[in-house]
């Protein structure tokens, strides 16, 4: 029992992570129908905004704190604003001229950004990994033979916190009204008096923030910066999205949670090299049997 | 009355055979026009003794660009041969490998130009068949102490048997996809790719695992030893050629005219009566017999395969270059191999340094920046490709009208 | 300026999709206060019409003014903001938001109290939608949802309200309904341009109308000299 309390609870801290991103990856599908190849790219941006920031906490005065709060809110802010502005960047320059394009060409085009940010990060961090300075204490607390680091339970309350309050942004503000209106409906929307394009720009940027702070929260888990980071969390994110079906938000927040608990069942049951196995087998599986996502309904037969 | 059906319906067959035989012997001409700009784009990036420095490069690919438009040469099948021979010759080692990549990844290129192109189906897993390509050779050929299974079979049987597999696979993939469209089925195609590389990973008790497989013995041709990219150029090129051959062929048969209709309204196809599931599984199977013989190739080539050649970066660079070519014709694949694998190679020879400004480096430190940069560029000045097809161009003229009357 | 503009005015207005003029020099004036009707057969470009007054078509050429401003160049939300507001073909409900969320999307360039109040009496012109509050859109019956695209279109408090076929599909005690609630609307001080196919009623509750034949103002006069004439009784009134 405490066994399977313990890959529970370790299963949703990776899947808040990757329930976080894809709440990105999902509301830019809404809108544009388009995947944002290179969302894990802000992923990655996030986590060396918030490595950046820690190492120059250290430099400048040290982290002697035992839990300094204010380094680790800045270090997280820090990810989400790095985040926001690459985001509304690549939208403008990559993205919005390539609207009405064959539907090929933004997926190329995002996939040159992906490429573009994964080389710069390289290039500056001369291909070694960064190393998050320690903020966490070290412990955890234990509970039987169940034991849960604080950062653990750092990252599990903050995704919950992330998921609720854009819950609430899409559901109860008129701008999560008008994301919703326009990933329905753009020309509707748009007669509804809904500005699309700042909508649209309004869309990465919340999902560009998500992703940005998982990155500084995943970086401190972690405890190291990389340039190619984003790749597998990304991929992992976007299964998730397709799990829940992908354009729904609450769809992406179960995804999310199911594929870090299934992975964290895999590596137990059948072996750590094959939790990225399993993920993908579960993405094929389901695109293929179930297209609309496992826990989304039956709207329409695009797939 | 209905004589009369019946005389219309024969004019208009013959018409439409002449019509195609007519436009056989136009398409034939591509396959020459498009020769001699490489050559020439070639010869003059990679041979050291007529330019200094590799940006020329870029100024050959730009004229190879400008020719392939508008050239209709028809000394250029002399030319290219006399070129294409002559050039290997001159070059290094290191350039040697960036032509035979060029031509490897045009190749890779002509066959998944047939699945996404021609039909129309996104496939972001093509790295799969080359995959499987490679591996097939490899274990069948390579000793056991190189991680293979010492069957030892001939270099010249198992590029068909490697072909055969990989179309075999094709199929086998495709099969559970066929309802899939657009997105779901580029998703689903990545998925296939990443499980394959993981498998080829995984499986160590029977791919050698990351370890890779090595000692993949030279082949032969006749008593002469295939040794590296020099020879083996050969063999690609004559691959490239084949496949491009094929491909067109295809396209102006009756096979081509059905994907075309899977590829504008596939609802409505099937509904004509055209065997979707046939044509696309069809697409599936030569597209990935093309990557599994370019598999053969590499895995000859490079002696040595680990699962980590072949990740999803190959698929995308594949696709990227079909679609920066223009998606639907070979010359878009040519001039897209091209720019994409030989110009992040090309841009490591490339500095500036002027007065005080030394950047002594900057190609070789930031080619995948400009590379990334490019990409976007690219796609956001020409969304429709380089070359587009004629056919396509005028599509997606008309479609980019239509979108520009909507303010939205 | 000297030349009098009207409330809304098309000036040879030519508009389209790709290569297809679907309108091919439009000229037409609503007063304030008037209900216009619209009239033409299938694919004559009323719809069109209307798609480029509310700005989801850029017109190729000619001009449109809307209370003596040019609107011709303005993307939709702005052409929303001055006060003009369009109900589409086919209803266009968001199929996925609540029956209120749809109406408050319908108010979306407003905000505060009036809102609710507004809801209120739209509930009170469609009492219909008033029970399906918390439903889907996209669980209401045709009727329903055609009530529901008027009713949010109404939540703009539009100057100018385009109607795009509100009788299609409906039974006849519906079609009566929406026409008395169109005329309640106009009663109000809302200026109309109706589009119909159903000539009779629109030509009923019309002060106006044109007559669009493939793209082109084939004839334009009161509505009762429509409803006389021999032409138009034949062609669109089913009358011989
Ligand atoms: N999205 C589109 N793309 C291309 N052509 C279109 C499009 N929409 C309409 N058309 C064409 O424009 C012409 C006018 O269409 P429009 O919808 O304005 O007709 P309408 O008068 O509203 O007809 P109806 O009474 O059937 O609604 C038609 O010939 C139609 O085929
Ligand atoms: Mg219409």
């Amino acid at each position: 029992m405490e066994q399977w309390i313990q890959l529970f609870i370790d299963g949703t801290t990776i899947g808040g992570v990757y329930a976080v991103i894809a709440l990105g990856y999902t509301m830019v599908y809404g809108v544009l129908r388009m995947i944002n190849f290179a969302h894990g790219e802000l992923f990655m941006m996030g986590a060396f905004a918030g490595f950046y920031t820690l190492d120059a906490y250290q430099q400048h005065s040290g982290l002697n704190d035992s839990l300094p709060v204010f380094t680790i809110a800045s270090a997280i802010v820090a990810g989400m604003i790095t985040a926001v502005v690459l985001a509304v960047v690549m939208e403008r320059i990559a993205y919005r001229p390539l609207r009405h394009a064959p539907r090929l060409a933004p997926l190329i085009s995002a996939i040159g950004v992906s490429i573009f940010l994964r080389n710069v990060m390289l290039r500056v961090t001369n291909a070694e990994a960064q190393v998050y300075p320690r903020v966490f204490p070290r412990g955890a607390i234990e509970w039987g033979d169940v034991s849960v680091s604080y950062i653990r339970i750092f990252l599990l309350v903050l995704s919950v916190f992330f998921l609720v309050l854009l819950w609430l942004f899409i559901e109860r503000t008129k701008m999560g009204m008008s994301i919703r209106a326009v990933a329905e409906d753009r020309d509707t929307a748009a007669l509804m008096g809904v500005n699309v394009d700042r909508t649209i720009v309004m869309t990465f940027v919340v999902g560009a923030a998500l992703a940005g702070a998982a990155g500084a929260v995943y970086g401190m888990f972690v405890t190291t910066a990389t340039a190619g980071m984003g790749f597998i969390p990304g991929i992992k994110a976007f299964t998730a999205a397709v799990l829940g079906g992908i354009g729904s938000v609450p769809g992406a927040m179960a995804g999310g949670y199911f594929l870090g608990i299934t992975e964290s069942l895999s590596t137990k049951f059948i072996g750590a090299q094959y939790k990225d196995v399993v993920a993908f087998v579960l993405l094929v599986l389901v695109l293929i049997f179930r297209p609309w996502g496992i826990f989304g309904k039956r709207e329409d037969k695009r797939a | 009355m209905m004589q009369r059906f019946e005389a219309t319906r024969a004019l208009t067959r013959a018409l439409d055979n002449a019509n195609a035989r007519a436009r056989a012997a136009f398409d034939a001409i591509p396959l020459i026009r498009w020769i001699l700009p490489l050559a020439l784009g070639v010869v003059g990036a990679l041979s050291p003794q007529w330019f200094d420095t590799r940006p020329t490069y870029a100024l050959m690919v730009l004229i190879t660009y400008l020719l392939l438009r508008t050239s209709t040469n028809v000394f250029g099948l002399a030319v290219l041969a006399a070129m294409l021979v002559y050039l290997p010759m001159e070059m290094d080692r290191f350039e040697r490998g960036i032509l035979f990549d060029i031509a490897l990844y045009t190749m890779l290129g002509i066959g998944l130009n047939i699945v996404v192109g021609y039909a129309g189906l996104l496939d972001l897993g093509y790295v799969a068949f080359f995959a499987s390509g490679a591996y097939i050779f490899a274990l069948v050929v390579a000793p056991e102490a190189g991680g293979g299974w010492d069957i030892g079979a001939s270099f010249w049987l198992m590029i068909p048997a490697a072909m055969a597999l990989a179309a075999a696979l094709g199929v086998a993939l495709g099969l559970p996809v066929l309802r899939l469209r657009g997105d779901y089925l580029a998703i689903v195609t990545l998925g296939f790719g990443e499980i394959i590389r993981l498998m080829l990973n995984n499986r160590d008790d029977i791919t050698n695992g990351p370890r890779g497989v090595y000692l993949i013995p030279k082949a032969h041709f006749f008593d002469k030893e295939l040794t590296g990219p020099y020879e083996l150029y050969f063999l690609v090129l004559a691959g490239v050629f084949i496949a491009a051959f094929a491909a067109e062929r295809i396209r102006d048969s009756r096979v081509g005219r059905a994907w075309e209709a899977i590829r504008e309204d596939e609802d409505a196809a099937s509904a004509m009566g055209v065997n979707t599931t046939f044509y696309k599984l069809l697409a599936f199977a030569i597209g990935a017999a093309i990557g599994g013989g370019g598999g053969v190739i590499y895995a000859a080539k490079q002696t040595a395969i680990f699962p980590r050649d072949f990740d999803l970066d190959v698929s995308i660079n594949v696709l990227a270059l079909v679609i920066i070519g223009g998606m639907g014709n070979v010359r878009g694949v040519v001039l897209g191999a091209m720019l994409l694998i030989g110009l992040p190679e090309v841009l490591r020879d490339f500095s500036i340094e002027f007065a005080f400004i030394d950047l002594a480096n900057i190609g070789a430190d930031y080619r995948l920046v400009i590379f990334g940069a490019a990409l976007v560029a690219i796609m956001v000045l020409r969304p429709e490709g380089l070359l587009p097809s004629r056919r396509r161009a005028a599509e997606f003229e008309q479609a980019e009208m239509l979108e520009s009357e909507l303010a939205t | 300026m000297t030349a009098e503009r009207a409330y809304l005015e098309l000036a040879e207005v030519v508009s389209g999709y790709g290569q297809i003029m679907a309108i091919k020099g439009v000229s037409l004036r609503v007063e304030r206060g008037e209900i216009v009707a619209l009239i033409g057969s299938n694919g004559a470009g009323k719809s069109t019409t209307l798609r480029t007054i509310s700005g989801l078509l850029r017109p190729r050429s000619g001009e449109i003014w809307f209370e003596g401003r040019r609107i011709d160049r303005a993307p939709p939300h702005e052409i929303v903001a001055r006060g003009v507001s369009h109900a589409p073909e086919g209803r266009a409900i968001f199929a996925r938001m609540t029956v209120m969320d749809n109406l408050r999307l319908g108010a979306y360039r407003r905000s505060g109290a009036e809102v609710e109040r507004d809801i209120e009496h739209v509930l009170t012109l469609f009492p219909r939608l008033r029970e399906r509050g918390r439903q889907d859109g996209g669980t209401l019956s045709g009727g329903e949802q055609q009530m529901l695209a008027i009713a949010r279109a109404l939540m703009a408090r539009p100057r100018i309200l385009l109607l795009d076929e509100p009788s299609m599909g409906l039974a006849p005690v519906l079609v009566e309904t929406i026409f008395r609630t169109v005329l309640e609307i106009n009663r109000e001080g809302t200026t109309i341009l109706l589009v119909e196919q159903n000539a009779a009623i629109a030509l009923q509750v019309a002060h106006r109308g044109y007559i669009l034949e493939s793209g082109a103002i084939a004839l334009e006069a009161s509505a009762a000299e429509l409803r006389e004439s021999d032409a138009v009784r034949r062609t669109y009134l089913g009358i011989d």
